[in-house]
């Protein structure tokens, strides 16, 4: 099955790769033209890059989301990790240190907190759920305790371009994103561990036995989503121009949803990276142009809700 | 012959040893007041996290729990006001329980028929009734109830505070249906073994149904009693008890993968979570570490459960 899923990847062509993700790209589509006569600016250059901005975030929250997923795991400290990221590298730059070491010390604190995971989940095989569900507990707490409960600013120009400039017409922050998937879509297609993610996500047992060390790859994985959620905190820093400890919070799921309506499958093994790119633009349009559409707050807490679940269960009862 | 009695009594232990660092560190602890307060405080929890307990058990999770709570506590608050007559306080609390057991009910099915993961379908409950909420209330308070209600958050029988005793009950009442009726024991046996379960002949999904049907109830008796308290109903509450309610269980020694675990155990791990906070307040340190703690203990305890075990 994944050794399949590969050669397929190898001898990919543009006409194939969009046979492979049909549904994604018909439901973008169909919210674009929704969304199109609900509000008239809506597909205007300006919200269009709106979209792609805010979207970027998510869409580097969601490869982490997608890995646990596909290891058979799942990650719930991802938001708590992007909220900590932030604060981290902001109190960084307010202590004096340059753009780049304070990008570093936030990224090797969400690496190091998805280590943490990992080494957890991979040692005692605990249910990551329980795991990463106390580990988000630990995130948001630190994240508040080290910004004194409320936000840090980090107004520093220079690092204000991450999450909001622009190279030519193009978001930075879209820019990293892309190229977060770049990378990813080759460790996932390219390497042996793209290939043991995929192996210990469909049988841990049979892929144990042919030799391939489940423990060094979930704690891999674990710390590959921190460092992820730890680059979205960032960017998402930069975006606001300050950090807020609970800027994170709920993310998480917004990624697995990303995933699930991506077609990846809870049970692990199944699923590609291309497809939960497609469920991150789904949501991030969704939440868009509900938000375009001038609908009261909480009325597009519920339709996005709703919205989610119907996806889920359509691609659920299709298969 | 010592290690299985560690093991079995781990939470217990911890428990005492928490309280006897804390003890030491400060003489306000063990006062009749502060004991009080803090099983009154570990109430609320204690109720929300025997719904949880039920979820778990049956590997599955509730994470619409404090939403729900602010839901039907909103609905029932306009009905309690002082200046209606009584009835209207009944209906009030039967409108609350039943959108509670509604919400449950609506989980349960979609998991049973959509085939939906349950922590997807909870959390997309949990979004649309937050969204509920905040739609009736339009970011307004509605405060001041009726005397007969709020006895039910802040009053005494025999000198005892009466969510105290509300959560007695409902833990009397949950053990004794964990394990002496036979849904008890399909709850158990779904939760360890759902192919078996299944070829036995348990009705997965009606046990399904009715354990996120309970879980709706009982958040919203537990959201009643917390209004009652709080003399004051807002969409915005509720959202720490989700967090607070999976600790306590996990805490407790319910497995995560379902099937193992007392509601007994869940009480302990909801008193550690309280005698935590409430030590911490004692000590001065400052409420921003409470999630930390509260994640921390989570952790700790999964971890240090699933090591005595391995020893054991």
């Amino acid at each position: 099955m994944t050794a399949e899923n590969n050669s397929q990847g190898r001898n990919q062509t543009l006409p194939s790769f969009f046979r492979r993700i049909p549904g994604n790209i018909y439901a973008i589509a169909l919210l674009l033209f929704v969304f199109r006569f609900t509000s008239p600016e809506f597909l205007n250059l300006s919200n269009l890059l709106n979209i792609v901005q805010q979207g970027s975030i998510l869409t580097i929250v969601s490869i982490g989301s997608f890995l646990a997923i596909v290891s058979h795991g799942i990650d719930l400290s991802l938001g708590a990790i992007v909220g900590l990221a932030g604060v981290v590298a902001a109190l960084a730059m307010n202590a004096g240190l340059g753009i780049g070491p304070a990008c570093l010390l936030a990224l090797l604190a969400g690496a190091i907190f998805g280590a943490v995971n990992g080494f957890v989940i991979a040692r005692t095989y605990i249910n990551p759920f329980i795991v990463t569900l106390g580990m988000m507990g630990i995130g948001e707490g630190l994240a508040l305790v080290l910004a004194k409960g409320s936000t840090v600013s980090a107004g520093n120009p220079v690092f204000k371009l991450l999450g909001g400039g622009n190279l030519g017409l193009l978001p930075v922050a879209a820019l990293i994103s892309i190229c977060c998937y770049l990378i990813f879509r080759f460790v996932l297609k390219r390497t042996a561990l793209g290939t043991h993610i995929y192996a210990i996500g469909g049988n841990e047992e049979a892929a144990i036995l042919s030799g391939i060390n489940a423990h060094r790859i979930k704690l891999v994985v674990y710390s590959f989503n921190g460092l992820l959620a730890g680059l979205a905190g960032i960017v998402m820093a930069s975006r606001l121009g300050a950090a807020n400890p609970s800027q994170g919070i709920g993310i998480e799921f917004d990624g697995i949803a990303a995933a699930v309506v991506g077609g990846a499958s809870l049970a692990g093994g199944r699923g590609s990276i291309w497809g939960t790119l497609g469920g991150a633009v789904i949501i991030a349009i969704l939440r868009n142009g509900l938000n375009m559409a001038g609908l009261p707050m909480a009325l597009q807490m519920v339709i996005l809700g709703l919205i989610i679940m119907a996806i889920v269960t359509i691609d659920s009862l299709r298969n | 012959m010592f290690l299985p009695l560690v093991t079995k009594y781990s939470r217990v232990i911890a428990l005492l040893g928490i309280c006897a660092v804390i003890a030491i560190l400060s003489p306000n602890f063990l006062t009749v007041n502060n004991l009080t307060n803090v099983l009154r405080q570990a109430a609320f929890t204690t109720i929300i996290a025997t719904g949880m307990t039920m979820t778990m058990l049956i590997a599955g999770i509730d994470l619409s729990v404090g939403s729900v709570l602010a839901l039907t506590t909103c609905l029932a608050a306009d009905f309690l006001r002082p200046d209606l007559p009584i009835t209207y306080m009944f209906l009030g609390i039967l409108i609350a329980l039943g959108v509670g057991a509604l919400f449950g009910c609506l989980n349960g099915l979609a998991i049973v028929y959509l085939r939906l993961p349950d922590f997807l379908v909870t959390f997309g409950m949990m979004q649309v009734a937050r969204g509920l909420a905040f739609l009736y209330m339009h970011g307004t308070v509605v405060n001041g109830f009726r005397d007969e209600f709020t006895f039910w958050g802040v009053g005494r029988i025999l000198g005892v505070p009466v969510p105290i005793l509300v959560a007695t009950v409902v833990v009397l009442l949950t053990f004794l249906l964990l394990k002496y009726t036979n849904f008890g024991r399909e709850i158990y046996g779904i939760g360890a073994k759902r192919s078996v379960a299944i070829y036995s002949g348990l009705s997965v999904p009606r046990t399904t149904i009715l354990v996120y049907s309970f879980s709706g109830f009982i958040v919203s008796l537990a959201g009643l009693l917390y209004i009652a308290r709080l003399d004051a109903a807002e969409a915005v509450i509720g959202e720490q008890f989700v967090l607070q309610a999976i600790a306590a269980a996990a805490i407790g020694g319910i497995s995560f993968d379902g099937g193992v675990g007392s509601v007994l155990g869940t009480v302990v791990g909801a008193l550690i979570l309280t005698v935590l906070a409430n030590g911490m307040n004692l000590l001065n340190i400052s409420s921003v570490w409470q999630v930390a703690v509260t994640g921390a203990a989570i952790v700790i305890a999964v971890v240090l459960d699933r090591w005595l075990s391995s020893k054991a």
